[in-house]
């Protein structure tokens, strides 16, 4: 015993040395966070994320009318303009809109909106209007900004029965970044559990899975998400068809995010600390959900954020097909499906913009996911 | 004729050995060719026979795809022989085969049976503290009640050189060193009789290996353990074994005292392994005897004795008839046709190493 | 009567390479110096975070961003005995290409990593001989490398060069790669832990065909190793390395048999021997290598210093102080106004 002793007296001041290395106390999450702090577009993904997520749950808060409130005197009007310097060409600090007025355009006939620069309202933060409430919880009817009635403030124009447009994008947004969000939670689940038992006990079980999988890869994608959803019975609710169309989702996507936890079971099934913890008397699950999990779950937070963009993509092309989420909901991919044709486009461009939103998000998903999987391995330099 | 399985030759005379490997043999089925119908058969282990004599150091050398790393993975039943016996003296229930042991009896046996590896980066999860690690296999067994694992890990890591004050950190945090003693620390949680060390100080850095050299020495005498040790540094083996068994291609070619084995070896292969090893002091001018060729594949090695093609000494019965393992003197085999008759000498004019 | 001004081969002046990392400037190579005569084999021994090779990477201006060569010089003096100065090329320049591989040429510890897996090794030859030569035709570039296969002891030359690097074992990889090293005839070969992935009876060969190569071509060699007895088989000059510092270099007989620094002595004693008692313990250094960011103050080696003196090596770096014919400790103890410096 006393050799030991000696021994450990031996190496005590050069472990106490460990403390100074700031690395030394981090675990692998920390050392993860640092490392994707340095990949700058995917903290641009994740800031851009963070205010999209905000906006969807403060949506009442934000957007300055209700997502049914109509305009009727209003529809197809353009989206206003906010300015500073009024028609006189005198500068006002408070920025202002102008009221808008309803004319016969003399070279088509149809009615047309025009600003009445004889009116000025100004633009207010914190101004009474639609009450709303978030999350079902917190009811009000201060939103962040807008004008005095009768004063109109369309930030994004409005659609052909005279909703405004930027106040539906903000409460569709609650559809459309959620429906991922439970999909991909669905998929991970049966993904990942399938993907570990089928990669660490191999045999018939894999080869029915891997067949499986073949078998959903394989199918059209569109083709056999309008089939799974003309399943969905017309009589069910707004919110039922909404995790209908999430379980549809996640029908195709759980197949691919299998596989590649299955590869990386197999290659992790023969590495030393696996076969350390067998040779500890582990049982299969403990090997399974206590060392094969924690191990591939960062690749799998990566596969997840990159999952999610095509969910997003898949809802708003069921619900622009108008086989998805459907009124008196309201998506990114429901308001897409106003500008269905050419025309619609050609004369109001502005119903286009849900289609920003969407790219903005899908690009961010994907910086976050490139960041993440960088960061996956925080020991590789 | 003398088959091995039969043969009763103890390496030590005493009382039954704590390990008694007899004939084992494991092959694996490779698929090749378009459809993978073009199967090959590797004989990863070839009626391999050896003794663990309780409280002793027993090497197994030799290079790489000899077999020795698969003997260790059969022992602790991470892989299953194809034939042959494995007996252990289990100090509960007396001797038991453990090569085709129940998955109750395996887990019985695990108890006293440990393994360290070789990489310590590899062999530690990354994402779990010292405290789980080591905390880990007494946890798992049901080996204490829970509010004695905390005190009983700390003390662990007090064995092995390390401060308990640590044991929150996360193995990316240590040296290589440091990491092969948490390693350690967690082979003896259990309190096991015999500890398979697959090349323990290999992956260590020179300074490093003494230390935990020392360390494994030191925790022999004080917990009465038994050692498999598996290595290729002959320096080493000689330093830390007492018997030592030699592999060439899935086969023992010899098996003896170490230091005897060492001084005047019987197999030519033996020889030409003690006059390949560096050695300090002789000069740039040193010629070595290296034999010719490299160790040739294990799918589809040479017949009769497979060290044939690179031995100075073969014969053409080398090449044909397969010399079994035999006793040339007290305490040592050898494989070979001719074993006992052959000039050989460990080093030029000097002893090995 | 001898010429006052042989250069040599390869000299290398108060070498410093820096890393700026996150956490500041590390100094993997701190102040080295040594030289390669024409035809001679200097070995560089030290443990993993040494600075060895990041010292050879330097030689051949390959030390890559975030670390740079922050300043000494590398001297270079070829068949021509014209000195170039190679820390003043660019990384990227003609002339430093053409320098790597005609002048000085590298192998390294896995040679698999160093092939292209979908080009037969003949192919890969070729290509470095038509990069070097680019006169030269396809077929004379095959000659060539069908020899220097043969050169390197390989069977069946003209069989073997349209192998794939899969389809050889670890012993003959090495040596196409040794091959491929010396296709373009360097005065240099620089050998990074070229035998440490093989088995002992091909190390041994490889060993001995490095030896024999040396002696038939007459270059020169760095080689670069962990472990004192390989160093001791090829070398005829040895400087020891230690967090970046040479603590000591001289002979290789004379370093090996009479170690002046506490540190080559520690290595020694801690290797394992015939005589030494199995049932004794090894004479261990403590501790472990301090990682370069946490560099100790005065000598890097006082932190695990048996004969470390308080006040003196944690608050000095030693120099390299004269200790024989030719050999020099960075150590106080060979310091020959110790006394001074402790009273």
């Amino acid at each position: 015993m006393s050799d030991t002793r000696a021994l450990a007296a031996d190496l005590e001041p050069e472990i106490e040395t460990m403390s100074a290395r700031p690395t030394a106390i981090l675990s692998v999450r920390q050392l993860m966070w640092r490392k994707f702090r340095r990949n700058r577009l995917a903290v641009f993904g994740l800031v851009v994320l963070t205010v999209m997520y905000m906006l969807a749950v403060l949506a009442g808060f934000v957007a300055p009318y209700g997502v049914r409130e109509t305009h009727q005197q209003f529809p197809r009007t353009s989206p206003t303009v906010i300015r500073f310097i009024d028609a006189d060409g005198q500068f006002h600090l408070q920025p202002f809109v102008y009221a808008i007025t309803r004319a016969m355009d003399p070279e088509t006939f149809s009615m047309v909106s025009v600003e009445d620069t004889s009116v000025r309202y100004p633009v207010e933060l914190f101004i009474r209007g639609t009450p709303y409430n978030i999350l079902g919880i917190l009811k009000s009817d201060v939103h962040l900004f807008g004008v005095e009635a009768p004063g109109k403030l369309f930030l994004l124009g409005t659609d052909t029965t005279g909703r405004d447009l930027f106040s539906r994008i903000l409460y569709g947004s609650q559809v459309s970044l959620t429906v991922g969000l439970f999909g991909v939670i669905l998929a991970l689940v049966i993904g990942a559990s399938v993907g570990i038992i089928s990669g660490y006990y191999g045999g018939w079980f894999d080869e029915i899975v891997q067949r499986i999988i073949e078998m959903t890869l394989a199918f059209p994608q569109i083709p056999l998400w309008l089939a799974l959803a003309t399943l969905v019975p017309p009589t069910w609710s707004s919110v039922q068809v909404y995790f209908a169309i999430s379980i549809v989702l996640s029908i195709l996507s759980w197949g691919a995010l299998a596989r590649q936890v299955r590869a990386m079971v197999l290659s992790l099934r023969t590495s030393d600390f696996v076969r350390a913890a067998s040779y500890a008397n582990a049982t299969p699950p403990r090997i399974m959900f206590r060392h094969l999990l924690p191990s591939t779950m960062s690749h799998i937070l990566v596969i997840a954020t990159l999952t999610i963009p095509s969910m997003i993509l898949g809802e708003t092309a069921l619900s622009f097909l108008g086989l998805g989420i459907k009124a008196p909901m309201t998506s990114w991919g429901v308001l897409l499906n106003e500008a269905q044709s050419v025309q619609v486009i050609l004369q109001l461009p502005w119903l286009l913009s849900p289609a920003a939103f969407v790219v903005l998000t899908i690009i961010s998903f994907n910086f976050v996911g490139d960041g993440l999987r960088d960061a996956a391995d925080p020991f590789s330099r | 004729m003398s088959s091995t399985m039969n043969e009763p030759t103890p390496l030590a005379e005493s009382s039954s050995p704590l390990l008694s490997v007899r004939g084992v043999s494991k092959h694996f089925v490779l698929n090749g060719g378009v459809f993978g119908r073009a199967k090959s058969t590797v004989r990863a282990l070839d009626d391999v026979s050896f003794d663990v004599p309780h409280g002793a150091s027993v090497g197994l050398v030799g290079e790489s795809g000899c077999g020795k790393s698969t003997m260790g993975h059969t022992i602790m039943g991470g892989l299953s022989a194809n034939s042959g016996e494995i007996q252990f003296d289990d100090p509960e229930r007396g001797r038991v085969d453990i090569a085709y042991a129940d998955s109750e009896l395996r887990r019985h046996v695990r108890l006293n049976i440990q393994m360290v590896f070789q990489d310590p980066n590899a062999s530690l999860n990354p994402r779990m503290t010292l405290a789980d690690l080591v905390a880990e296999p007494l946890i798992i067994n049901k080996l204490l009640p829970k509010a004695e694992i905390p005190p009983r890990v700390a003390q662990l890591l007090e064995q092995v050189g390390l401060s308990p004050r640590y044991m929150d950190r996360y193995p990316h945090a240590l040296s290589g060193g440091q990491r092969q003693r948490v390693v350690i620390a967690r082979a003896l949680a259990m309190n096991p009789k015999l500890v398979v060390a697959d090349e323990p100080v290999s992956a260590l850095d020179v300074s490093i290996q003494a230390q935990t050299l020392n360390l494994l020495k030191d925790l022999q005498v004080e917990h009465n353990l038994t050692y498999l040790f598996i290595a290729h540094d002959l320096s080493v083996v000689n330093y830390f074994t007492d018997e030592t068994v030699v592999m060439y291609l899935g086969r023992v070619v010899e098996t003896g005292n170490t230091r005897t084995m060492f001084k005047a070896p019987l197999h030519p292969y033996t020889a030409a392994l003690l006059n390949s090893v560096p050695r300090l002091g002789h000069g740039k001018a040193t010629e070595k005897r290296a034999p010719k060729g490299e160790v040739p594949s294990a799918v589809n090695p040479p017949a009769g004795c497979h060290f044939h093609p690179r031995c100075p000494y073969a014969q053409p019965i080398c090449s044909t008839e397969v010399p079994p393992l035999r006793t040339i003197s007290a305490g040592r085999q050898a494989r070979c046709h001719f074993a006992g008759e052959l000039p050989l000498v460990a080093a030029p004019g000097q002893s090995a190493i | 009567m001898t010429e006052p001004n042989v250069s040599p081969l390869l000299s290398v002046d108060d070498l410093v390479v820096e890393f700026h990392t996150e956490g500041g400037v590390v100094r993997a190579v701190n102040g080295v110096s040594f030289a390669i005569e024409k035809g001679a084999t200097l070995a560089l021994i030290g443990e993993s975070g040494c600075g060895k090779s990041v010292t050879s990477l330097a030689l051949l201006n390959l030390v890559r961003p975030p670390g740079k060569i922050a300043s000494g010089t590398i001297t270079y003096t070829g068949d021509d005995a014209e000195a170039r100065l190679i820390t003043d090329w660019k990384s990227s320049s003609e002339q430093m290409r053409q320098f790597r591989g005609a002048e000085v040429a590298m192998i390294f510890q896995e040679p698999m990593t160093s092939f292209d897996p979908l080009f037969t090794i003949g192919e890969q030859i070729v290509e470095m001989v038509l990069a070097h030569r680019p006169k030269t035709s396809r077929s004379a570039a095959r000659d060539i490398a069908i020899d220097m296969l043969g050169l390197v002891r390989l069977p069946q030359p003209e069989v073997l060069i349209d192998r794939y690097p899969h389809q050889l074992s670890g012993g003959m990889r090495q040596r196409v790669m040794i091959a491929m090293a010396l296709c373009c005839g360097p005065n240099l070969l620089i050998a990074d832990e070229p035998t440490t992935a093989l088995d002992v009876t091909t190390e041994s060969q490889i060993l001995d065909l490095l030896r024999q190569l040396q002696s038939e071509l007459g270059m020169a060699m760095l080689f670069i190793t962990h472990d004192l007895a390989v160093a001791s088989e090829v070398a005829d000059d040895i400087a020891v390395m230690y967090l970046g510092y040479v603590v000591e270099r001289g002979a290789a007989a004379d370093v090996l048999s009479s170690p002046s620094h506490p540190y080559t002595r520690a290595l020694l004693d801690s290797l394992p021997k015939i005589d030494t008692d199995p049932a004794s313990r090894l004479n261990a250094i403590k501790g472990m290598v301090p990682t370069p960011d946490e560099m100790p103050r005065g000598c890097p080696f006082h932190t695990r210093c048996r004969e470390a003196m308080p006040g003196l090596c944690d608050q000095r770096l030693p120099e390299l102080y004269a200790c024989g014919q030719g050999h020099q400790a960075r150590c106080f103890l060979v310091d020959p106004q110790l006394e001074v410096l402790r009273g």
